[in-house]
């Protein structure tokens, strides 16, 4: 019973038993703290340009798609997400829209990390939108589109956790104006 | 070394691994995805995911959602993708959803791999049915065990000598 194999045998199975217990804690506990994040976007300006080339567009076939130019402004508190499972918050900020063709769209327009409490305070003005804007469509006409902020909690070890801010009221697109490219 | 030993030693041996394959795909069925754990490889969603984590993954039939990770295969390609949605349009006519995704460490989004093959030109999106699973829980480091193996096969011969070696000399 004591041999050297025995020992070393009972000694790596109730460690590892007991890093396992201890991780499915971490894991669970994590989803029932407490928070309250809270964040805004807002759009202060939207234009409408058309072309053929844009930010990241890659299908140069069409001259005249239709490309929204944003520029935003984000507040955003969610210092009380960062807790001890916390790895990284994933921001980003989302326009929602429907068009006749489609009736549920969603477009990221601008994200972010971040690794520690201490920048969990966003504070943004003047913001472009960090990808193209564009529809399936290519046409921005009689669009109305609402803009929330969301987050991913990213854990240390468990699950993945998403949430999102109160989305805000609709902005219209407005028609093109003048070609860009 | 009497050959009844070495059958009972190989049939519990045996049984282990099935034991595992089983619930493996058990686990499988109830998430409605094929490979629910998976070992990520590149380093395309870095700082979330490094190389040798693990994922676990689930299919379930609700729509995708904006920001979700999604694991998804190109047509043609073998290789499964870890990346994030970006872009969601649904499109009632066909019943399904036009996505677009990014790694969060890469500048581009995923066209450039989108169109990598010659008969998949001019693909600007992927669907859910490209969509192998998603992504809800995560556990670092222990799939650094699969890329040893990968990288240093003489690793993997090791493994199966000791096994060999269990089968037949463990009383």
């Amino acid at each position: 019973m004591n041999s050297l194999q025995n020992r070393a045998n009972a000694v790596m199975a109730f460690s590892i038993s007991a890093i396992f217990c201890l991780l499915g804690a971490i894991a669970f506990s994590a989803l029932i703290i407490p928070s309250n994040p809270s964040g805004a976007v807002a759009l202060d300006s939207i234009k409408v340009v058309t072309g053929r080339y844009d930010k990241n567009w890659v299908d140069y076939k069409t001259r005249n798609n239709e490309f929204a130019n944003t520029i935003m402004r984000i507040d955003a508190d969610l210092s009380s997400l960062f807790h001890w499972n916390t790895k990284q918050l994933f921001v980003y900020a989302v326009a929602e829209y429907s068009t006749p063709t489609h009736p549920k769209n969603q477009i990221v327009l601008w994200d972010t990390i971040i690794k520690r409490k201490s920048a969990a305070v966003i504070s943004k003005r003047g913001l472009n939108n960090k990808y193209s804007l564009i529809d399936v469509n290519k046409k921005w006409t009689d669009v109305n589109a609402n803009v929330s902020l969301h987050w991913n909690i990213v854990p240390y070890v468990g699950f993945m956790t998403y949430g999102h801010s109160k989305a805000s009221e609709g902005y219209a697109f407005p028609l093109p104006s003048g070609i860009q490219t | 070394m009497n050959l009844r030993q070495v059958l009972t030693n190989s049939l519990n041996v045996l049984m282990m691994l099935f034991g595992v394959f089983m619930s493996y795909k058990a686990w499988g069925l109830y998430t409605n995805c094929e490979s629910p754990l998976v070992v990520v490889l590149s380093e395309s969603m870095e700082p979330a995911f490094a190389r040798g984590d693990i994922l676990f993954l689930s299919n379930p039939k609700k729509p995708i959602d904006i920001g979700e990770i999604c694991v998804f295969k190109i047509p043609g390609r073998d290789i499964p993708i870890v990346h994030r949605v970006i872009d969601r349009h649904d499109s009632p006519k066909t019943g399904s959803q036009l996505l677009l995704t990014k790694g969060d460490n890469n500048n581009v989004d995923d066209r450039g791999i989108y169109q990598e093959l010659y008969h998949n030109r001019g693909k600007m999106w992927i669907e859910p049915k490209d969509i192998v699973g998603r992504v809800q829980g995560f556990l670092p480091y222990l799939g650094m065990f699969t890329i040893f193996m990968t990288d240093y096969p003489l690793l993997k011969y090791a493994l199966l000598g000791g096994v060999g070696l269990v089968v037949f000399l463990y009383e």
